[in-house]
This record gives structure tokens, sequence and C-alpha cells, in this order.
């Protein structure tokens, strides 16, 4: 199957989705992410084993969003990171992840250092899992 | 052939100054004159994401997702499928060391102020001589500003910031604040004392930003929808000078025309304009203005001029960028609606003054920002919204000068070129840091970083004023070394930049050096 195949991309936008938010995507982000990668496939050109990590990534099941800072560093972005940020675009622009990104007031100081301290931690974790996998599985 | 008495090319910030000062003196304004493709359909732009529709936000073609790829491929600020047009201009690289940034000039109708940050604000007597070079005084361009703020509209503040800004403009009231802002002036207002010993002077920004109606523009509606589009009324913007010269018959305007060459005689200039088609006209005036922007008048100059490789002087002012926290708002709402730019300070070390304007980030996409987070994005994401309403951005500005490798020319290829290795890193981060603690607000000098090169968008100083211009360099009445009747007006010949906005400076000087022709009695 080629990487722009509708079936592969609605199983990577499954599984960033599902990295990201710990839900399944709506129906109309699927459509928007096949419309993105056919409308501006110039955005998705993969160099070397671009295609070939994100491609692993998503059928190992690997820790997507903590491998992909790893990758990030980088005067042009690597295939894992665009796609994941392009997830992010239309998250933000579709209207259905309004509790993920217009932000509710925390009722208190503590709650909000005890959110600050989690997520911190939380994406530490993350980039330790993903350091670790990056290496073992070779993603450059 | 059609004879004019003046003509100007260009109706960015310099052309429409001259145009206003010369209006009804027999004046054709040349334009390219690019228009947006699109325009925004909603109130705000948190109307815009409640609604849902990507393409609306992101672009009929996905334009805003061109820097998934290549991170400086756009600024963020041209990003937006209703911005595309202020830089579509002529293609030029930035070197700067190893990297090498691509962007283009504008050929838009009102020119890359479409996109400023509308920060309009004056050169004091102490600007000039500090950063040195200048042919002229501040006295000479004071009578122009008065002007100009009048027609413009200013909102702002008479402050502590005076010292720094003058004392004459009138203002509206000033632009409403996100909390943290309001906090930090607060603050500020008790603790100026320590502050300023220890070099801070914070204040409102100048804007021409409206907070009450002006003329036939009304109060600017706060929407934060300066990254989606440049047509906002309350925001002043050349084009809406131009609107009214046309409308009142002051001027013959003549768009979709880009100047190819001129050729002076003892007499009149003629030159000759082209259109989107390819046709050419032939034009004679009295006196020829160059308002068409740094770069643009630049490569004119260099292709009708330049020999074996001419460089010319480049000045600009890419920023720092200091991300400033203030925890106790940490977790809060993002509280009102507000425009970028919240506040503005100077920072004084011994008489040398750099420039700090504290922005916040709303009316941006937080997806723009995750990548700037050394994050899973998931993390930054849940990060920034208990962050941001405690974060404001420092963007600092040093004086800028000519100096010898940072040069704009011609390549090889015929493409123009910005040489910009020199890129001095700002010394007084740590400074900053210590004058703005006991405010409450904390930076770390170590999550600084550099605009890219070019990112500054202050280009100045390719043909500068002299009192004994040499060749690429202008009277301080504007005319070319080799000329008599053809006059830069344009940042090009600001001859070095304090720390400070210079759009208003080059409208200023741009009517100034129209006083002049209109008087020079040939």
């Amino acid at each position: 199957m080629s990487l722009d195949d509708p079936v592969v991309l609605e199983r990577e936008l499954r599984y960033f989705h599902k990295c990201l938010f710990q839900r399944e995507p709506p129906p109309s982000l699927i459509k928007l992410y096949h419309d993105v990668h056919h409308d501006r496939a110039d955005l998705f050109e993969a160099s070397g084993n671009e295609a070939a990590d994100v491609l692993k990534i998503v059928t190992k099941e690997l820790d997507a969003v903590g491998i992909e800072p790893w990758l990030r560093f980088q005067t042009q972005r690597h295939l894992l990171s665009r796609k994941i940020l392009l997830v992010m675009y239309l998250a933000e622009t579709g209207g259905r992840h309004q509790m993920n990104f217009m932000f509710e007031e925390r009722p208190s100081l503590i709650r909000t250092w005890w959110h600050i301290a989690k997520n911190s931690l939380s994406g530490v974790f993350h980039l330790v899992k993903g350091f670790i996998q990056a290496r073992i599985y070779g993603f450059s | 052939m059609v004879f004019l008495d003046y003509a100007i090319i260009g109706a960015g910030p310099a052309g429409m100054a001259a145009a206003l000062t010369m209006r009804k003196r027999g004046i054709g304004v040349f334009d390219i004159g690019h228009r947006p493709s699109t325009e925004f359909d909603f109130e705000s732009l948190e109307d815009a994401l409640r609604a849902g529709n990507s393409r609306s936000l992101l672009g009929g073609a996905w334009q805003m997702l061109d820097n998934l790829w290549e991170p400086l491929s756009k600024h963020p600020k041209l990003k937006a499928e209703g911005m595309r047009h202020v830089a579509d201009g002529e293609r030029f690289d930035v070197l700067s060391g190893d990297i090498r940034i691509s962007g283009r000039t504008s050929y838009a109708e009102g020119g890359l102020a479409n996109a400023w940050g509308a920060q309009l604000l004056r050169y004091t007597q102490d600007d000039l001589d500090a950063c040195g070079d200048w042919p002229i005084k501040e006295s000479d361009l004071e009578s122009y500003y008065n002007l100009l703020e009048d027609h413009i509209g200013i909102s702002g503040c008479h402050d502590d910031l005076d010292r720094f800004l003058g004392t004459d403009s009138a203002v509206q009231s000033p632009i409403p604040l996100v909390d943290a802002a309001e906090y930090l002036l607060g603050q500020y207002k008790i603790k100026w004392e320590l502050c300023n010993s220890r070099g801070l002077y914070l204040g409102h920004p100048r804007l021409a930003v409206l907070t009450q109606r002006w003329r036939d523009r009304s109060a600017h509606d706060f929407g934060e929808k300066e990254f989606f589009t440049a047509d906002l009324p309350g925001i002043y913007s050349p084009r809406w000078t131009l609107r009214e010269l046309k409308l009142a018959g002051d001027i013959d305007y003549f768009d979709g025309r880009k100047l190819i060459d001129y050729e002076e005689s003892d007499d009149f200039v003629m030159f000759t304009t082209e259109d989107a088609q390819g046709i050419r006209q032939q034009f004679k005036t009295r006196h020829l203005l160059l308002a068409c922007g740094t770069l643009n008048t630049a490569s004119l100059l260099l292709r009708k001029f330049g020999e074996g490789g001419a460089r010319l002087p480049f000045i600009d002012h890419p920023p720092t960028l200091l991300p400033v926290f203030l925890p106790r708002f940490f977790g809060a709402r993002m509280g009102r609606r507000s425009y970028p730019i919240q506040t503005l300070g100077f920072f004084d070390v011994n008489g040398e003054i750099d420039m700090i304007s504290l922005y916040q980030t709303g009316g941006m996409l937080k997806a723009d920002l995750l990548m700037d987070m050394p994050l899973p994005l998931n993390s930054s994401l849940a990060l920034l919204g208990l962050l941001t309403p405690g974060m404001l951005v420092a963007q600092i500005w040093r004086p800028a000068r000519a100096c010898r490798n940072n040069w704009v020319g011609i390549d090889a290829n015929g493409r123009l070129v910005i040489n910009y290795p020199e890129r001095p890193h700002n010394p007084h981060l740590k400074d900053i840091a210590r004058a703005l603690r006991p405010l409450g607000a904390y930076a770390v000098p170590g999550f600084a970083s550099e605009a890219p090169a070019g990112w500054g968008f202050h280009y100045a100083g390719t043909l500068p004023m002299r009192h004994t211009p040499m060749a690429f360099e202008t009277f301080s009445d504007g005319r070319l070394w080799n000329s008599r009747r053809v006059r830069v007006v344009d940042g090009s010949i600001l001859p070095s930049l304090p720390a400070k906005n210079l759009s208003l400076t080059i409208m200023a000087n741009s009517a100034r050096i129209a006083t002049g022709v209109l008087k020079c009695g040939y």
C-alpha cells in the first residue's frame, strides 16, 4: 500500500490522534487529514527512511509523541513531526477539540501547579521513552 | 505621453506620507498594488475557531501549513491566506552563516505596513545622536510627526516613557491590556524607582490602533484577527490614506504598474512602467520620488547603476525573543481580548538604549507555538494552556548601524541577496531579567532566542543620507548622489536605526523631503 493510501492515512491519523488526545478522531478530522495530504502532497515528501519510520511507529504503536521531539530539531522537519503537527492544526481549527485548545480557568493556584508538574513530568516520561524507542528502532 | 508635476512610486508608508504632503499638486502615485485574495468573514478569531471551518483559517489551499516542513519558510504574520499578498514581490535570500532564508519584498497596496505591529514612535535627538550618522535633526521632523500622528490617530498614554517618546503626541486612550500586562504596569507604578535604578522604564505603547473613532475610521474591535487579515479599519494602514486621496481626487492613481527604469534630463525625468500584462508605458515628471520600500528601491538602483557586484549596506532590527513569566497568572483565564503588543519598555544602560515590546500570544493559533517548546506536543499544549495567561514575550531591539559584512546585492543569477552574518547578541538579557523581577515577572536568559535574519522587517540604510553623498548615497533632501530630480523617501535612506520602530520616522522624513520638493523652485 502506498503511504498516501486512504486506509494507511486513516490508520496513522487514528493512532496519532489517540496519542495526542486519548480518544478517537471525529469523522470530519479524518476527511480533513486526507484532504491535506491530497491537496498538499508537497508537504509530505519523505526522504530516506522517514516514511518507513512513520509506518513502523504506527504499526508497532510506539510512543509517537515521545519520539517526535527527538526528530524535530532540524532545519527541515521529519515526516513524523509534520504529520503530528498537522493533526494539531486540524484539531485546533476543526471546532471539535475546544476542550483541548480553549482553556478553562483552574480553580486554585495549587491545582494549577499540580497540573503544571503533572504535565511536565508526563512530558519528560514520554521524552525518555521516546528516546529509548528511537535508539532501539534506529530512527534518525 | 502623460506628464505629471510629481510622481511617487509606491503606496506604502513613505509613498503615502509624501502623497499626503503633496496632495492636489498634480501628483501621480504608481503602485503594483497587490490586494488580498480573500476576506476574513468572522468577527473574531475566537468565533472562527468555534465555527470549526478549518479551511477558513488554514487557507483554501492550506497556506497556513507551509511551515510544516520548513519552519522558517514564512513569518507567522505572513502565512494566512488573507496576508499572503503582503509579501509576494521580488524574491530575495538572506544568508546568515550556514543558514539561507528566503523571503519576498512587498508589492502590496500599503506595503509591508499591512502586517506591521503598528507601533508609531518618534525618534528623539538623543536617539539620533546615540546611533549616529544622521545629517538631519529631530527638529527637522517634529512638525511632520505632529501632522502624521493627527492624520493617523494614535492610542497610548503620557507616562514614564515620555522621556523616550516625547510629550507632543496627542493620544487616544490606551488599548485594553490582558491581566498579566495590566498587573505588570500596575506594579511598575509602585516600584518605578527600583526599576529605573536598574535601567528599566515601562509604559503603554503608542500604537496606530484606534480606541475611539477617528475621522472616518471606526475604533478597533480587538477581535484578535491581526494574523489573518490586514483589512482592519481600526488599525492604520497606508491604504486608508490612499483611499482618502483617491476619493477626494487629490492624486492620479496608476495601479498595477511596476517601475522598470527611468532617465533623467535637465528638465524632467522620463520613466517607464509595466503592467501585469507586460505592457509598458512612459511618463514624464518634474520630480520622481522613489517610495518602493528599502529592498525594492535597492533592487531597482543596483540593477540600474550597480556594476561588478555592487553591494549596499543593509540594516535591520531582528529582535531577541525572551519569554517573561508572571506565575500568579498561571492557570487563570486569558481574560479580555486585546492586541498583540501590550506594554513598551526601554532599558537604559549608560545611555545605550534597548527597546522592549511585550507581547501576548492571543491572536495566534496554539499550533503555531507548540514546536517552540522542547516537549511532546500533547504536553506542550497542556502547559501552554496553563502558562500563557501568565506569559508575555519580550521582543528586544538594539540600535542598528551599518557594518561591513551586512550588505545587499544582486548575485550571479540576478537574485537579490542579503548577507547578514553580523548579529551581535544582546548583552543585557541578565540585567533586563533582574530589572523585571521586582514586578513579579521572571525571565530566564537561557530561554531567549534570536529571530531569524531578515525577520526584523525594519530594513533600512541601503542608500543612507549624508551631507556629502558618495555613490549609492543620498543628500539629506533625498536626492540620489547623481541626480537633481530623483529622490528616495523610503527606509533606504535612514543611515542608522535607534532601538525603536522606524515606521513613523520613515513617514515623517518622507513628508519632510516631499515638502522640500514643493519648495525647491525647479
